[in-house]
């Protein structure tokens, strides 16, 4: 990732604590999001009575489609 | 043609070289999978698996708490049934109708009880009884739940059954020489005879306990000194140790073994019978929506069994308190002096052979023109209350 590459103005170590914040902050980021839509799945899930692999199907594309929406935000803001 | 395929050859790994250098997609790849593991793990945390199994219109209920390793005293596990969500609805709805009444204890209330129909009639009704001559309580509770009905019985006369003796022989322990001793023999209290129960769990302590009916003691069970003792036949009594918690209103009362005996989860029954759990409040309705029968051993009348007629009871008849989470089933023959302290059961479908899940205490009967049953407190109550399970 374009973030990770080092950066000459500042001396290496202070780019490497960059970089693990902005990794640890987007994990973070990431966690929550995901948990946000399991616990949304999981209420949709219980109101309606939809077959059990459409729950694990949307569960697996949302957090796919999250990820590629993600990582190209992500290149572009860094590029 | 060969041109153009080699050039779609070459454009394809020019593509692959793209992705690669970019580094990108390993990397999205790889975040893919952790969080979607992630959310797998989240998912299965919330137990989803369990909706997901029911069919159309259907719910998850907790029918039981049962050991999943049955020598393991604090291995607990829910077991899970799958019922209509209309019953589910009607039942649920049955027990804040009859919540509301014994809340509202209007003049007059006895006391109530929640009867859920079948799984195919999707009802449930609430038998209310009431002293004679309130002609309003109807119109006053009656149809404030849709699909749930109302039985209001009127009670003309409450007879104190207790003092009646039918000359039934209570029977006694053969022998002392293991040193657990099974539920459904006489104890004996400084008063009277009633029946010992099952090993009583107190998760909180990780104590064991004997237990029987608080009322075999005279008054009120005293912790300061009153112990409890078991008669042997062609033997001398010998003691299963002092009082440690009495419980008045549930009727209960929790003795420590002493040194020499410990109580045991199994109960005195021609075939070896183990209690493996106990019922939850939605379970005895699932037993009563199949029809099913409850079981129970006591020192004088023994082995009877018997339909179950109301869960969640509310009964007001005696003492000046009304006590909670009871149960009714069977008949006035189901029970008598010296019974008291038995617990009702029924076998455990999913378990081994002979192994069982109590429902509740068994602790008195009534009877009155249309109606008649033995009534105790509900295992489920006991945990909500102290924490205690069977």
């Amino acid at each position: 990732m374009a973030s990770e590459t080092p950066d000459r103005s500042s001396t290496r170590s202070d780019g490497t604590t960059k970089a693990a914040a902005i990794t640890a902050v987007r994990l973070m980021i990431d966690l929550v999001v995901v948990t946000g839509w399991v616990v949304f799945l999981v209420l949709f899930f219980l109101q309606n009575t939809w077959p059990r692999w459409t729950f694990y199907l949307l569960l697996i594309a949302g957090v796919g489609l999250y990820v590629t929406v993600t990582a190209a935000w992500r290149s572009s803001d860094t590029a | 043609m060969e041109n153009t395929h080699t050039e779609s050859l070459v454009s394809r790994l020019a593509t692959i070289r793209d992705r690669v250098e970019a580094g990108m997609d390993r990397r999205e790849f790889l975040r893919t999978l952790l969080t979607g593991g992630y959310a797998l793990g989240v998912a299965q945390f919330l137990g989803v698996d369990d909706f997901l199994a029911a069919g159309d219109g259907e719910v998850p209920i907790v029918t039981a708490l049962v050991r999943s390793d049955p020598d393991d005293p604090w291995s607990l596990e829910e077991r899970i049934r799958y019922v209509p969500a209309a019953w589910y609805a009607a039942v649920e709805k049955a027990f804040e109708l009859n919540e509301l009444l014994a809340r509202t204890a209007l003049t007059g209330y006895l006391g109530s009880a929640v009867v859920p129909g079948s799984y195919t009639s999707e009802t449930a009704s609430v038998s209310v009884g009431i002293s004679s001559g309130l002609g309003s309580f109807r119109e006053t509770f009656d149809g404030l739940f849709e699909g749930v009905s109302l039985d209001v019985e009127t009670i003309i006369d409450i007879e104190d059954i207790d003092d009646e003796h039918e000359g039934f022989e209570p029977r006694f322990v053969d022998s002392v020489s293991s040193a657990d001793i099974p539920s459904g023999v006489a104890c004996e209290t400084p008063r009277s005879i009633a029946t010992l129960g099952p090993v009583l769990y107190d998760p909180n302590t990780r104590e064991e306990f004997f237990v029987t009916a608080e009322h075999a003691f005279e008054d009120e069970a005293d912790s300061n000194g009153d112990r409890l003792s078991l008669p042997v036949e062609g033997s001398e009594t010998v003691e299963l140790g002092p009082v440690e918690r009495a419980h008045p209103i549930e009727d209960i009362v929790a003795v420590t073994p002493a040194d020499r005996y410990r109580p045991s989860n199994t109960i005195d029954t021609p075939t070896p019978t183990r209690i493996r759990g106990q019922f939850t409040r939605l379970g005895l309705a699932d037993l009563i929506a199949r029809d099913e029968e409850l079981e129970k051993v006591g020192a004088v009348t023994g082995h009877t069994t018997g339909a179950i007629q109301g869960i969640d009871a509310v009964t007001c008849f005696t003492d000046e308190f009304c006590r909670r989470g009871q149960i009714r089933w069977g008949g006035e023959m189901d029970l008598t002096d010296g019974d008291s302290g038995s617990v009702s059961y029924h076998a455990d479908p999913d378990g081994e052979e002979g192994d069982v899940l109590v429902a509740g205490f068994n602790n008195a009967r009534t009877w009155w023109p249309g109606q008649s049953y033995v009534w105790g407190v509900g295992a489920y109550e006991l945990t909500e209350t102290y924490g205690y399970y069977f």
